[in-house]
Parts: structure tokens; sequence; C-alpha cells
């Protein structure tokens, strides 16, 4: 069975000429069979976001791409509260699948197909079996899991599971801006700080270490998650859908490169060499999926297929 | 690690215990560590992962480090006197004053407050410290209690004498430092 | 004690500190089992059965409650031990368990159908709508709502949901939505979702350069304390980094969350119970911030003036320094 492509929502705040640009040549080029959007991480950029998402949900239409939109990763306030409950209403359109990354969305969206996003702890088959009772149709899974229970899941899943293997990692998600911090500004008056980063900014150790990476209100991995040698190990644990995070870099090359990963074209060794240039300077990390610090970086194993 | 371990034991060489005095001084020591494994015994449950591991203690105003190390329960763990060698091979120390080392063994304390403010120094692999300290804040020691618990029909006199003892004690040290 | 406007939830570590905490006026203490089921699964700490089992009986014995929490998340392939630990909480009489996972509150609402649940803080659920989604699916009784919420939020939150509120009053402050956090797991492979530890001190080391201690978790720096400033543990979030040449605390100050001079406010936002937290520390810290929670709850109970947050809570804040955290929204 062949591997189904999955490209999350752009995590960064990019501005909308960008995002139009970038979703155009997504449409047009990309061998990619999904494609998430939406602004999830903080509501103040929204406002930039929503106004062009129709035209880029009819442009990656257009290109036959199945379009998923993804809802909000940390809601607090009733009027986040409300966008979500708005957001969902156009699941009502016919083909307008919605991902959940609270739990809030997945009550509004119980008794119909929807998507559970990486933000929802799914980390064992009680928890997988309740959400598909409630009209789950593909799971993505936390990035922290480890392959051993990513194994145990695919082994009961009766929807697709879907394992991040591309991009920086979100780690954790806050109702504090670190990037208006780092400013000494509040989020109130963030001046959108954030925008200045288009693949997050790089935070440092006292010692002069590169450790972590801020995006508005997320903390983000440094490195650059890439599992391109472990997709061999994965589709044989039965995992046939994989989720690239886009990043300030050529992503339609990035996705052919996994497109041809998946389908065995290429040799693993010169994947991670054309990937390791695509990455502009970003550590590549693969701890978690082998039960390790996420930063790591192992031979790839999982699985033990090489 | 083991540089800044060797530099706090320099009195060592200073002050040498005769040696008839250091294994009087340890077998009491380890006497005494008896006596709380014996009436404290979850402290050594709590500590079992440990077995094995030692811990330097260092009283920063005494000259007598000591080398604590954990033993397999029932054991009780095993004191004595440290030697610069020690240095390379305890996975962790605790240093501060006497007078709070032994408030801390009876949870008078709280160690996180006294770290914070630096009254309480500790290097190395904080696994075994942090272990440690639990362990012993559940036991619910007592020195004064658990020793005159040896005398019998004698203890309660001996308690009182002792409480007063401590409590002069530590009201000279106080004025002192 | 009972009429009370605000329940006190106190953390115990150990038996001892239990008792102590019912002695200094807990209404009610929170515990864990010896192992990754909670979330202070630190060495040396927490609860055997029979531990369990005789502390529930001493806070029972005067009229007081004991919660526990099982609140990691169960690991895929080996759910049974935390199906036990659920299974021997309600055995042993617990008065209720606090849960985070969707699969455990699951199993806990179909096989013990009368055994009170609460919602961990580690399921961050911070509006109506995800409240809502745990009362109706398992029927959660009290939410322990996360530390991102200002006392505005909470006042017009605690009208629109049909179960109780439980909030941080003092101690350990996470600028993250816990439950959503993987910070530490990035660094050192251990998290506080999977193992129950955030920074876990297998992985923290200490060390002098010159006369200034540098603490580090899996081996980078994490701070850096001058000789005479306040030290504070590596918990990832509370350390100074760089972000281009300005170094600072990005996340979150080495401080302590205290709401002493707010409680009124909180009473007055409709929250039911006070959480302290801090399982992992010591009886003295425990006798005493009950001691002091005690007194401000009773005299705000009884009308009587709110003595000042006293200097005695602010030395057991960490770094001694203490904060309103996100209850005040100039923390955003």
């Amino acid at each position: 069975m062949s591997a189904t492509l999955t490209l999350g929502p752009v995590l960064f705040h990019w501005p909308a000429e960008r995002l139009l640009d970038f979703y155009a040549r997504i449409a047009d080029e990309a061998p990619v069979d999904i494609v998430h959007v939406g602004e999830i991480v903080c509501s103040k950029r929204a406002p930039f976001v929503d106004p062009v998402l129709p035209e880029i949900i009819e442009r990656l239409r257009r290109g036959g791409k199945t379009v998923v939109l993804s809802s909000r990763a940390l809601v607090m306030t009733e009027r986040e509260s409300r966008m979500m409950t708005e957001q969902i209403a156009m699941a009502e359109t016919p083909d307008m699948l919605i991902e959940a990354n609270d739990l809030g969305a997945v009550r509004s969206l119980a008794g119909r197909p929807h998507v559970i996003g990486p933000f929802i702890n799914v980390y064992n088959e009680g928890t997988l079996d309740y959400l598909v009772r409630q009209g789950a149709m593909r799971v993505c899974l936390p990035p922290e899991l480890p392959g051993t229970a990513i194994a145990a899941l695919a082994k009961v899943s009766s929807v697709p599971l879907e394992v991040l293997v591309f991009g920086r990692m979100p780690l954790a998600i806050s109702a504090r801006c670190f990037h208006a911090r780092a400013h000494g500004l509040h989020k109130d008056s963030c001046r959108y700080m954030c925008g200045n980063d288009p693949d997050g900014r790089s935070v440092k150790t006292l010692d002069g270490e590169a450790f972590l990476a801020i995006n508005g209100t997320q903390t983000m991995s440094h490195t650059c998650l890439n599992l391109s040698g472990e997709i061999p190990g994965l589709m044989e644990a039965g995992i046939r859908h994989f989720r690239l995070s886009p990043q300030d870099t050529d992503m339609v090359a990035v996705i052919s490169l996994f497109r041809r990963i998946a389908e065995q074209q290429i040799d693993p060794a010169e994947a991670s060499r054309q990937l390791a240039s695509l990455a502009k300077g970003l550590r590549f990390s693969n701890g978690f999926i082998h039960g390790r610090e996420g930063r790591a970086i192992l031979q790839a194993r999982f699985g033990h297929t090489q | 690690m083991p540089i800044s371990i060797a530099r706090s034991l320099p009195n060592l060489a200073r002050w040498p215990l005769p040696p008839g005095a250091k294994s009087l001084a340890e077998s009491v020591l380890n006497g005494l560590a008896h006596l709380l494994a014996r009436r404290h015994s979850t402290v050594l449950e709590r500590l079992a992962d440990f077995a094995g591991a030692s811990c330097l203690i260092v009283p920063h105003d005494l000259p007598y480090p000591l080398l604590l190390t954990l033993q397999a329960p029932p054991a009780a763990p095993h004191l004595r006197f440290a030697t610069p060698a020690d240095a390379t091979q305890a996975r962790a120390t605790i240093r501060a004053d006497m007078l709070t080392l032994l408030q801390l063994l009876e949870g008078k304390l709280d160690g996180d407050a006294l770290f914070f403010s630096r009254d309480l120094v500790v290097e190395g692999d904080m696994e075994v410290v942090v272990a440690l300290r639990n362990a012993v804040d559940d036991a619910g020691i007592d020195l004064v209690a658990d020793v005159v618990s040896l005398l019998g029909p004698f203890s309660s006199p001996a308690e009182r004498l002792a409480r007063h003892l401590i409590s002069l004690g530590s009201r000279l040290h106080r004025s002192a430092t | 004690m009972s009429k009370a406007l605000l329940e006190l939830v106190c953390p115990a570590g150990t038996p001892a500190a239990l008792r102590d905490a019912i002695d200094a006026g807990a209404d009610v203490v929170y515990v864990g089992f010896r192992d990754e089921t909670n979330a202070r699964n630190f060495p040396g700490l927490n609860f055997s059965r029979p531990e369990l089992r005789d502390g529930i009986g001493y806070a029972h014995q005067h009229g007081r409650e004991v919660f526990v929490a099982i609140n990691t998340y169960a690991a895929a392939g080996n759910q049974a031990a935390w199906h036990r630990a659920i299974d021997d909480a309600a055995a042993l009489g617990a008065d209720a368990v606090i849960i985070a996972d969707i699969g455990l509150l699951d199993y806990a609402s179909q096989r013990h159908p009368s055994l009170r649940l609460h919602l961990s803080v580690q399921a961050a659920a911070s509006h109506a709508d995800a409240i809502r989604f745990y009362h109706e699916a398992f029927g959660v009784r009290r939410v322990v709502l996360p530390r991102v919420l200002t006392v505005a939020e909470i006042a017009k939150l605690t009208r629109q949901i049909p179960v109780e509120t439980e909030v941080f009053a003092f101690g350990g402050m996470c600028p993250m939505a816990e439950g959503r956090c993987s910070l530490s797991s990035y660094v050192t492979g251990q998290s506080p979702n999977r193992q129950g530890v955030c920074s876990p001190a297998s992985h923290v080391r200490y060390e002098q350069r010159g006369d200034k201690l540098v603490s580090s978790l899996g081996g980078s720096t994490i701070n850096i304390f001058g000789k005479d400033e306040k030290a504070g543990y590596p918990t990832l979030c509370k350390g100074r980094f760089a972000v281009g040449d300005y170094a600072s605390y990005l996340f979150e100050e080495p401080t302590s969350l205290s709401t002493g001079d707010i409680l009124k406010d909180l009473a007055e936002a409709g929250v039911k119970a006070l959480k302290i937290e801090g399982r992992q520390r010591g009886r003295a810290y425990v006798a005493e911030v009950v001691r002091q929670f005690r007194e401000l709850v009773d005299g705000l109970s009884a009308g009587r003036a709110m003595p000042a947050a006293t200097a005695a809570l602010r030395q057991l804040a960490e770094g001694q320094q203490d904060t309103f955290g996100a209850y005040r929204k100039a923390w955003r």
C-alpha cells in the first residue's frame, strides 16, 4: 500500500502574500495528498490569515489536494472559543474536514468525521479508541511518542495514524508570548515580532549552545525533525501517513524527496544528504522515535529496517 | 566536578584524627546509622534503588567530611570519614553547616528553601541527593528521642537533659555565627 | 472548617507530610503512588499501597479527604499499570482521583461509576467547551484550571460550566499549558506526560565555575548564578537563555505563584478550592504553607481583615520571589 503525505499547517507568522504564493506552488508542484491550513498558534495572527484562507483553500483544491482546516492549539478566551465554533461551522461545507487540536473542538465535532491533531494527547489505546468512537477518521500522533508506542497503537487502530517526519517540532504552547517577551513587550502590545522570524527565533544557552526556538506563544525544537531514515520501519509497523511541517525552505523539494523515500526510489543516505542542503544549516534530530531525548540524532534503526 | 570536591577537603590534612579516635568515632556513627535504620525502616525502602551509591557530606564548619554509602535493604547505610580519594567515587556532595545538616536530617528545615538561599550547597548527581532528602524527610527522625530510646527506663530524664543541652548549644552556635 | 469559603487542597509526597498537612489544617491532601502513574514521580517520594491505606485512614479519622493523582498519560502497550492504580485508589477509599488522560477517564467512569473524578491540570482544559467535554463524556465533577487564566476569565468561566473549579494558590509555576509540554523530554528523554517528571534530578548537575554556580540539564547550561545570587533548580523553563545578544529569563523567572493577597477575588470568581503545589517539597514546607493558608482562608470566611501575605510564605518560595502569575493579565 502506498504512502499518503500530509503538509501540516504553517506554524510561523508569514505574511498573507507569502502564504498565497506558498500554497499556489504547493497546489501546482508538490506531490502531497493532504494540506492542512489555518492559523493554529496565535489568535492575534488570525486576522491576517483568515481573509486569505478561502482563496488558499480554493487554490489547493484546484490543484487536486484534500484540504483540512486545523483548529487552534490553545483556546483561552471567550473570543477564541467563539472563533473556534465559527471555524467548525465551516465543516458543514461539503468536503471541508476539520482537525481538532483542543478537546473543545472534539466536543463540537463529535459524531461527524474529523481529524485529531498532534496537540491532542493520544498516548494509548484507550484514548485512541474513545476518539475513534467519537468520529476521528485520522489521528496525527504527538511528536513525543516513542516508536514502540507508535507500533502498539498502529497494531490496534481502525483508522490511519499519522506521524510527523519533518520540521521543527512543536514542544510547548503558552498564554504568554515569548517573542514579545524577548523584546521586552507584552502579548497585548506585541508588535508582531514573530513576523520577523519565518523559521522561528533561535534560543541559545548562556554558554552559546543552540537549544530551542520560539515562535510567538509556541516553543519549538531548535533541531529539525528528520525521520526520512525511519520511514521503512514505520511502514513496516503499519504507518502509511506522514506529515511534514512547513519551514522557510523549498518545501516542494522537501516533499518530493519524502515522496521518493516513501516509494523507495532513493537511497536513504542520498536522501539525507539532499535534505541537509535544504534544511539551511538546521541540525537534524530523531531522538523521540528511539525513546530518547528528542534532540538526539541516532542512526536510523526503528523497526530494524535498512 | 571531582576537582571542586577535592578542593573542599583540605581541612582533612590539617586536622588528622589519631587512628584510635577515628575508628571509635566511626563506630559511633555507624551505630547511630544502624539505630536510625532500625527505627525508621521506610527510609531504606525509599532508597532501595540507590544501593551502592555514595555521597560526601561536608559540614563546612567542622574539619571532618563524611562519606555515606547506601546499602541494599535491610542493611543500614555505611558512614566513615572521607579521604581525598573519595572525591572521585562519590556521586554527590552535600555541604552546609553542621546544625543545618542535623535539622535537615530531622525534617525541621525545608531543603529547597535552604538551597535557594545558598545555605545548602549540592553538587554531582542530583537524583541521589533528592532521593536521600525525600526518604529522610518522611522518616520523622528525632535524634534525641532515637538515641535515648536505647536507655530504656532512663530515657525520659536523659531526653530532658539532652534537649536542654542541644537548645543551649544551638543558641551558642547562632550567637557565634 | 467546613464552612470556609474555599477548600484547601494540600500536597503530600510522604505519609509524614500527609499527617503534617492534616494537622496544619488541610481540608484535602492529594498524593500519588510511587511509580510513573503520577506527575511527581521523583526518587524516594510518594506512597506505597499500605501507606495510602494508612494515610486515608488518618485523614478520614480527622474528617478530611484524600485525592489520588493518577495524572500522567498511560503508556501504549502497558495501560494495565494505570488501570491498577485507579482500581487500587478506589478500593482503598480515595475520595477522588485526579486524571488527565481520556483513555483513563473512560476506564474509570465505566469501571468505577461511583468514584469521584477530577480533571487534572495536566489536561489543560482552559475554556468552557473543553471542560464541558470532560463533564459530559466522563462525569468529571471538578476541573483543576491550568495556570494560564486571569481572575476575570476564571469568573466568567465558573458561570458557564457545570463543574467545580480548583485553582493553584501557591507554589511552582508552569509558564506553558500543562500536559502539552515536551521541553523536558526534548532535552532529557523524560517528560511530565509519560514518566511524571520534568527536568529530572538524574539529568541535573551543579558545578562551581570560579565563584559562579552553573546548573545544567542533560549537559546543557540552564543557568549561571553569581556568588551571592539566589539559586534555583534547573527546571528547563525557569532558566536564563539568550535570544540574539539579550540573555534573560525568557520563559519564566524562578518565582513561586502566590495568591495570598487575591484570595477574596478568587472566592468571588466562584472558585471552589485552592490547590497548593509541592508534593516534591519537604514536610517543613508543607506544614508552613498549609498553616499560613489555613489562617488566610479562615480570616476570609469570617470576614476578618486579610492578614498581609506573610514573609514566611516568601521565604519558602522558589528563588524567594513570588508572583500573581497569569491571574493578572500583564503576565502574558
